[in-house]
């Protein structure tokens, strides 16, 4: 690195391609792909004659979702509610449970394999006993839905504290800097990227999680609905209700992503 | 005479770990007089990175004693004692998530004498090095020698009397170290710290220092204090003068005649 | 610094035994009602003598779920990661789909599938190959692309082909990233197959876990649910161990 480049701020290294680098390509491709997609679908089943209790057009379910869509809402806000406060607790105890297992290196290794079992295991196996203890309400669903979100969380945020570079560590040192002044300062920041991480992955079993318990008990919510218009063959507004899924789920995903990208500015 | 501003009486370190024992370090003693430019060069692995850490309380010795300005390091070493050094690193060590400015600032915020007048010293100090109008920008989009500057003005922002610099222009280019060379002497020159300076690079070392401690490894020790009789200020000419020759062939048979030692 | 390894199993057996203490003594010692949380030393009994009949054989349909699912599925993501990462559009147009397709809850279409295909637990399989797929294809594509432009450029002064460039030097680098995607899909493999069986069949072991909590027999179905975590974190640490042997080698 000589002393011309001083000069000039080192430019980002470009990805595989210069392609990918038109803003433009990157938003008109995939809705390309997608009508491409819609389109085919509606061929094949118009073509082949498909009933529409089996599968319905692509138009038919979107003219289901906005007929339907008074009866769809009640469900989704109660799938949003699940989610949303399930996901909340989830994330919040597993940062926390992961801050602290990682100041116990003793406890890391004798607690990890269990993270690892909590992980790998579907929770939501517990929901048909809970709802028995606890009701067909929405808590034994939040419930589920933060213990088999915390896990995945706990798990990345103790990456990242235990992956802080030791010089960083050192230069608190070299100004004996406080522990909590080290904390703050230097683990934190470090450790976000993996806490971001594990929060992205937490929307996926947490949303999954959510439809999951909602197809076992009771009657509310979107899986549930997805459940009862299958049953009656009404395959467009059960397609409509999975739409619904998506966008919620995406909503989710897309909003701790602004969160990640705010939060971590300074990553290249 | 200058009095003693930081001296190492009989320091030894031993590094345990489950596999073994390590003998880092074996009755080391080093005094470094006021303003005075010292350097210590050796192998790798010979100690010297610990040793610059024992001085900032980093590392603590497994046995030995440190005093600065006469006083005696205790279990635990005062915030004032810590704030007389600066400490700058061998790899730039920038916090990435903070801009050139903040980090530079850093040491202020924690040893808690931020103020106004800060944010003008910060300003000035990033104009004498020319970059100022990176102030703002990140650390991940300057080149290698721009974050070592800024480690450097980092490390002297809140006016240490003593620098300790763990091989800070080693990841840099010849040309590029070079400069750095002659502009820390130049600092010093204005300031007069008391440096401490670790290199493996001989060439440095002589231009640099008025004395240089020679270490060898396997256990790390002093083998060596060498005088280098060259007035100051020293330029680059200095290097094809026939003593500097001859102290670079007496430290590199130091040491490569203590390696052969070894091997046999 | 290496941990010796006997402290790596030390550790955690030790914890086992104080849970297991631990809960026995709370149990017991409050009386808490067996539809609840019955003592552990119960739910071993209740493992061991029904593993036989009423475990084994659902255990195995299960097994058969998760493991056709991911030897497809896997395997397929891949080679869709390798074949679009050669095509920059592709990559641009797919990423956001599949992207869509790893956040949504792919079990959603499992009732729909019910439907067309009926309650064969034999097809179930292909809800666990959708739901891996897109996970293995996406991690794959991101360890690919992160590829460092200094390797690119070394292979570019070697006038390495692309080909060559691929395979020597973008897949290893890649390697850790698809190690991820493997161990999530998974993780997800036993989701997938869980919510198949809680939706509808006779077989496997979400099955009876239904049907445990209904007879309130509360010790089997937290044996079963055991079971289904071994299962699957005895498949997180085959492929964190051939990660290890693997990875290590090349980097």
């Amino acid at each position: 690195m000589s002393d011309s480049k001083d000069k000039k701020i080192k430019k980002l290294p470009y990805l595989n391609g210069s392609l990918l680098n038109k803003k433009w390509i990157n938003v008109f491709a995939p809705l390309l792909l997608m009508l491409v997609i819609f389109a085919i679908w509606q061929a094949l089943v118009v073509a082949f004659k498909i009933p529409i209790w089996a599968v319905d057009t692509p138009v038919g379910v979107f003219t289901q979702l906005f007929t339907k869509f008074d009866q769809i809402l009640p469900h989704a806000l109660i799938s949003i509610r699940t989610l949303f406060t399930g996901y909340l607790i989830g994330v919040a105890v597993g940062i926390v449970l992961g801050g602290v297992m990682s100041n116990f290196p003793i406890v890391d290794k004798a607690l990890s394999p269990y993270v690892i079992f909590l992980v790998c295991t579907p929770l939501m196996t517990l929901v048909p006993l809970m709802m028995i203890w606890l009701g067909f309400g929405l808590l034994p669903k939040i419930i589920a839905v933060i213990l088999q979100t915390f896990p995945i969380v706990m798990m990345n945020t103790a990456t990242g504290f235990a992956n802080v570079d030791i010089e960083r560590k050192e230069l608190m040192m070299s100004m004996k800097a406080g522990r909590i002044a080290t904390f703050f300062r230097v683990l934190v920041p470090s450790a976000l990227p993996n806490i971001f991480t594990g929060m992205k992955l937490g929307c996926i079993f947490a949303t999954t999680t959510t439809i999951a318990v909602e197809f076992v008990g009771g009657n509310t919510g979107l899986g549930s609905q997805i459940i009862k218009h299958t049953q009656y063959m009404r395959t467009g507004l059960a397609f409509a209700c999975i739409f619904t899924v998506a966008i919620i789920s995406i909503a989710l995903y897309a909003i701790v992503t602004l969160g990640e990208r705010y939060a971590v500015r300074w990553k290249e | 005479m200058n009095s003693t501003k930081i001296k190492l009486d009989k320091i030894n370190k031993i590094f345990k770990t489950r596999r073994q024992t390590i003998n880092a370090l074996s009755d080391i003693n080093i005094e470094v007089y006021d303003s005075e430019f010292i350097s210590i060069v050796g192998p790798s692995g010979c100690g010297k990175s610990t040793i610059i850490r024992i001085i900032n309380d980093i590392i603590k010795p497994t046995s030995g004693s440190v005093y600065i300005d006469g006083q005696q390091f205790g279990k635990k070493v005062s915030r004032d004692l810590i704030r007389k050094m600066g400490f700058i690193f061998q790899q730039p060590n920038l916090l990435p998530w903070l801009t050139v400015k903040g980090n530079i600032e850093l040491p202020l915020k924690i040893f808690g004498i931020y103020s106004k007048k800060s944010i003008e010293k910060t300003d000035q100090l990033l104009d004498m090095m020319g970059l100022n109008e990176y102030k703002n920008a990140y650390p991940s989009e300057l080149s290698g020698g721009m974050t070592q500057r800024v480690g450097v003005l980092r490390a002297m922002i809140h006016e240490p009397e003593i620098l300790l610099m763990d091989e800070p222009f080693g990841s840099l280019d010849e040309k590029l170290r070079e400069q750095m060379d002659i502009k820390l002497l130049d600092i010093w020159q204005k300031l007069h710290q008391t440096i401490v300076f670790i290199t493996h690079n001989i060439v440095e070392a002589i231009l640099l220092a008025s004395r240089i401690y020679v270490m060898n490894t396997n256990p790390g020790r002093i083998v060596e204090v060498i005088n280098v009789d060259f007035p100051y200020p020293r330029d680059m000419d200095i290097l094809i003068e026939p003593k500097f020759i001859e102290y670079q062939n007496k430290i590199v048979d130091l040491i490569g005649e203590l390696h052969l030692k070894e091997i046999k | 610094m290496k941990v010796s390894k006997s402290n790596n199993i030390l550790a955690p057996l030790i914890i086992l035994a104080i849970i297991f203490g631990l809960m026995e003594l709370i149990v017991r010692g409050l009386d808490l009602p067996k539809t609840v949380l019955p003592a552990p030393s119960q739910i071993i009994v209740a493992l061991v003598t029904n593993f036989r009949v009423d475990i084994w054989p659902h255990l195995l349909w299960t097994l058969r779920i998760i493991g056709l699912g991911l030897l497809i599925g896997i395997p397929l993501g891949l080679l869709f990661a390798a074949v679009f990462s050669q095509f920059n559009i592709l990559v641009s147009a797919t990423t956001p789909l599949i992207l869509i397709l790893v956040t949504t809850p792919l079990i959603t279409i499992v009732p729909l599938f019910m439907l067309w295909v009926g309650f064969n637990p034999g097809l179930r399989f292909i809800i666990v190959v959708i739901q891996v797929v897109p996970i293995v294809l996406l991690n794959t594509l991101t360890g690919f692309r992160k590829v460092q432009q200094k390797y690119l450029e070394l292979a570019r002064g070697y006038a390495a082909s692309k080909f060559q460039t691929f395979i020597k030097i973008t897949f290893p680098n890649a390697l850790p990233q698809v190690f991820t995607g493997i161990k999530l899909g998974c993780i997800f493999s036993t989701i997938a197959t869980i919510s198949t069986e809680f939706v509808g069949g006779k077989v496997g072991l979400g099955y009876r876990v239904l049907y445990f909590s209904s007879m309130l027999e509360t010790a089997l179905v937290y044996a079963v649910i055991i079971c289904i975590g071994a299962t699957g974190f005895i498949l997180y640490s085959i492929v964190n161990m051939l990660e290890k042997r693997i990875v290590t080698w090349i980097l």
